[in-house]
């Protein structure tokens, strides 16, 4: 007992441990904690407990055979980082793609970004204690999942996306399934918007919690709804638009969503959150519009490459559910990758913690981690 | 649920007595000494009493000598009647109307300086009703009972059968609470279920609702864990005095007009002060578990705890304005059965004060948007954090318990408890029938606001330390204040206009009840039709969640 009291250093900070098994850490993070009672003086991130090595693993595969792995790049939105990997290895192999695997990539990663969004905001209003949006997104993500699986089997590690296309086309009635979830996932957006963004508890827990400036998000390399929150309006579907984003996005009068501090300051963790259910919208209707230019492109969907022995380098970027996510990729002529490096947004997004956790409380805290949308996997690959 | 008891155990001990009880209203089973401190309710038709009024009794009870004036204290009781605090000992028997010949009462007030006098006219019927301090009046009935027995049973004190008697009472109590609140649990799991489009448990006993009982053996079974470094006496401890503080409110909470184990004249006073006794179990339990998310948990629950009574103890004061006494049958006695009897409508005030009561013990039993000390997502577990097996499930049974409580405590004293409509409350003790709708009235108002308080829990977010705090000094105290003298004033305004009562209890009862009823009903209508949700089954769906892994036919 007296060692619980005693042995806090400098005085007033007691040491808190939380993680890398803690209810709300998102995954295996670990935070040390310096508090004063309930206020944070300091909070240090300690990040690392999942990593895989995915990157090296990269050059002992075959470009074609590494794409499983991509999978576990990100696990709660797995197939943006197909993509990424896929969009370098074109690039780098000067690779043609058909028109029809372009408007596939783009529902499907639409279709993980909604569900990705799904966890995101389902846990951060869970930590911030309303449990029941949290099953209400679950249930949206598994039919999402159900929709995946359908397309290609698999209903968390997708493998869908191959090097030159995608794995399978889709079918008429999955097309009429899509479109039944899109007018369906409307009215969850209200419905989820009414229980949970505007409730008041939740609009004090969030108004004005670390917020972020433009400045400081590009200091710290925020991107996705992070840096759009803090009313930053740069999106890569439409900023530097890949797959046939530039075909899309102008017939449906895009406009990127950003934070607006509607209940308190630019870029709170309220505008974060907020930003990702217009996100949702957005998503519908890029789907809506893909799926219907999709009818007039000639059915082949992926042109395999023969003979892959790709020489030089490539970059290739998405923007995935937590934001841009870059593919850097190097070839020598052989069939692996010499080189190959992910960016993702999480790694940068967990370096703000220790940058706003300095006076917040804990379980301001809790909230903060999972407005930034973290996934531990994420951070260390 | 004592008086059970007590049947059984008269059963025991007198079949012959036992046979007679039937016919309750003639003879008495055995006469029983009423002592000061007692009351009898008087009813006089055409006076409306304010405030306080002395009886003058003449006449002669059913075998008992004649009376000559007994003068009485009485005071208003709502209605035509009047609470007379019995000052001599009177034999009549507990709980029953009480037959006078040759009676005659007079019921003399003073107000506003006008003496008003209601006298009984000669050969009208009169009804006195007394109200029993059950406990009291049944322990020592039964102890009369075996001291005047023949044989060896007169010989035990009076003492060991008191002892034996609270032993049995203790006993029924938690026999009754803990399946109340095992299905509470359930009930939850349930309710919680549906709200987020999922089963409930739906596997033991039928449609699940066994459940608790596995949960029970199951924790009961684990090994109890006790971490290295705790204070391992007082790490044992901690869950007895959260107990405690629970469950020794419920011996003053009445489930209908006969079923109380004791009804104090401080019962009020009682609950709000027993209850604090938890704070101090789960102190004891955050800081001698020798974790640091415990410790956190603990200390939010004392500033939370002791910052939530205040509030709460000054809604309950309106009560005891209104009803002049701190008895909880009193209290019930007070209202009436129809909803413009209830105190919630007795004045703007007493309806605030409803609200400020509700949220100040929705904190007080840390639950949710209140539950900070063993919030999940922040503190892991709270203060529960290292405890198992047995010592966790007295935590969560007393955590279950306490929304019984509460709601027993709220629909007492603001929603008219046990009074069924259109029956006055002295013609329930005579009819086990009535007894029966009166004990489903009152589980029907606390399994209301049981599930109002399961709903809550299901649909906000929490709230923050500070935003807590902020809540309870700077708007329910303030305003608790501000309602008590408002209600301090209102009846003071009733004693020059008696009229006024029975106006506001209607406009009370149209915008309040009716309004915030209608204007509930027309924001569901509304929000159902604002979102058009598709349904999503398997006729138009690839596979439905949930449908694929249950089978169908079960519940």
């Amino acid at each position: 007992m007296s060692e619980l009291v005693l042995a806090t250093e400098g005085g007033d900070e007691m040491t808190l441990n939380m993680g890398p098994q803690h209810p709300s850490t998102h995954g295996v993070i670990r935070f040390i904690i310096k508090t004063d009672g309930e206020i944070i003086r300091e909070a240090e991130p300690d990040v690392g407990y999942l990593h895989r090595a995915i990157e090296h693993i990269a050059e002992k595969c075959s470009y074609e055979g590494f794409m499983p792995y991509t999978d576990r790049v990100d696990y709660v939105a797995a197939m943006t980082a197909n993509h990424v990997w896929a969009e370098a290895v074109e690039r780098l192999g000067a690779l043609p793609v058909p028109p029809r695997a372009h408007y596939l990539r783009v529902v499907s990663d639409e279709l993980s970004r909604i569900a990705s969004h799904c966890i995101a905001l389902g846990a951060m209003a869970m930590d911030v204690g309303a449990i029941t949006p949290f099953p209400y997104c679950l249930r949206e993500r598994e039919y999402v999942n159900d929709l995946m699986e359908e397309l290609c089997g698999a209903r968390l590690t997708y493998n869908y996306h191959r090097v030159g296309g995608v794995g399978w086309d889709l079918t008429d009635i999955w097309r009429d399934k899509v479109l039944r979830f899109c007018d369906h996932f409307d009215g969850v957006i209200e419905e989820f918007n009414r229980l949970i963004t505007y409730n008041p508890i939740f609009i004090k827990r969030l108004a004005r919690l670390a917020a972020v400036s433009t400045a400081e998000a590009i200091d710290f390399g925020l991107v996705g709804a992070n840096l759009r929150a803090t009313g930053f309006a740069y999106d890569l579907r439409a900023d530097r638009p890949y797959a046939l984003y530039d075909k899309i996005l102008p017939r449906i009068s895009w406009q990127t969503p950003v934070g607006k501090g509607e209940v308190g300051e630019v870029g709170d963790a309220w505008d974060r959150f907020w930003v990702r259910v217009e996100e949702w919208r957005w998503s519908v209707k890029i789907i809506r519009e893909a799926l219907a230019q999709i009818q007039e492109t000639p059915h082949e969907f992926w042109t395999p490459p023969k003979k892959l022995k790709p020489k030089g380098e490539a970059t290739a970027r998405v923007e995935a559910a937590r934001g841009d996510m870059h593919c850097y990729v190097v070839g020598d002529g052989g069939t692996n990758a010499y080189r190959a490096r992910f960016r993702t947004g999480s790694f940068n997004a967990i370096a703000m913690v220790r940058e706003k956790s300095a006076g917040l409380m804990v379980a301001d805290l809790v909230a903060l981690i999972a407005s930034l949308d973290i996934v531990a996997p994420e951070i260390d690959r | 649920m004592a008086r059970l008891g007590i049947a059984l155990v008269c059963l025991a001990l007198a079949p012959n007595v036992s046979a007679q009880a039937s016919d309750a209203f003639v003879r008495d089973v055995r006469p029983t000494t009423l002592e000061r401190g007692d009351t009898l309710v008087v009813e006089c038709p055409g006076l409306v009493p304010v405030g306080t009024a002395s009886v003058l009794i003449k006449g002669r009870f059913d075998g008992a000598p004649t009376l000559d004036g007994l003068v009485l204290t009485g005071r208003a009781a709502g209605g035509e009647r009047v609470l007379v605090d019995v000052d001599q000992p009177l034999q009549a028997r507990v709980g029953h109307p009480l037959r006078i010949t040759d009676a005659a009462v007079e019921v003399e007030q003073y107000v506003g300086g006008t003496r008003t006098t209601w006298r009984s006219r000669p050969g009208e019927a009169l009804t006195l009703t007394l109200f029993p301090r059950t406990f009291r009046n049944l322990t020592t009935a039964l102890g009369d009972q075996v001291a005047s027995s023949p044989g060896l049973l007169g010989h035990i004190p009076l003492p060991f059968v008191a002892a034996a008697l609270m032993l049995l009472v203790a006993l029924v109590i938690h026999l009754l609470i803990a399946p109340i609140t095992g299905i509470v649990v359930v009930w939850e799991r349930k309710v919680s279920g549906r709200m987020q489009s999922r089963f409930g448990p739906n596997r033991v006993g039928p449609r699940g609702w066994g459940q608790w009982l596995a949960d029970a053996l199951k924790l009961i079974t684990k090994e109890d864990l006790i971490p290295s470094d705790a204070d391992v006496a007082l790490f044992r401890i901690s869950p007895y005095l959260v107990w405690v503080g629970v469950f020794a409110t419920v011996v003053t909470l009445p489930l209908s007009q006969g079923a109380i184990v004791a009804d104090m004249n401080v019962g009020l006073l009682y609950v709000i002060s027993v209850t604090s006794l938890t704070v101090v179990g789960i102190l004891i339990g955050g800081w001698s578990s020798n974790s640091k998310w415990s410790l956190l948990g603990g200390m939010r629950s004392a500033a939370q705890i002791v910052s939530y009574e205040l509030p709460a103890a000054l809604a309950l004061l309106q009560i005891a304005v209104l009803a002049g006494t701190l008895s909880p049958q009193e209290i019930v006695h007070a209202q009436g059965g129809l909803p413009h009897q209830w105190f919630i409508f007795a004045n703007p005030f007493a309806f605030a004060c409803f609200f400020i009561y509700f949220i100040a013990a929705l904190a007080e039993g840390n639950r949710a948007p209140f539950d900070l000390p063993e919030a999940e997502s922040e503190l892991v577990a709270g203060y529960t954090t290292e405890y198992s097996g047995f010592r966790f499930s007295i935590f969560s049974l007393a955590e279950w318990t306490n929304m019984y409580v509460l709601g027993t405590i709220a629909a007492m004293t603001f929603l008219g408890g046990w009074n069924v409509p259109f029956v006055a409350a002295e013609r329930l003790a005579g009819s086990p029938l009535l007894q029966g709708l009166s004990l489903l009235v009152m589980v029907a108002k606390v399994v209301t606001l049981v599930f109002v308080i399961i709903w809550i829990r299901w649909t906000l977010p929490r709230f923050r330390v500070d935003q807590m705090m902020t809540l309870c000094w700077k708007y329910l105290v303030p305003f608790a204040f501000a309602a008590f003298v408002g209600t301090a004033a209102w009846v003071w305004l009733l004693h020059a206009l008696p009229a006024l009562d029975l106006i506001m209890r209607w406009a009370m009862f149209a915008v309040g009840g009716v309004g915030v009823f209608l204007f509930f009903v027309g924001r569901v209508v509304h929000n159902f039709r604002a979102t058009k949700l598709l349904h999503m089954d398997g006729k138009h769906f690839v596979m439905p969640f949930v449908e694929r892994y249950i089978d169908k036919r079960l519940p």
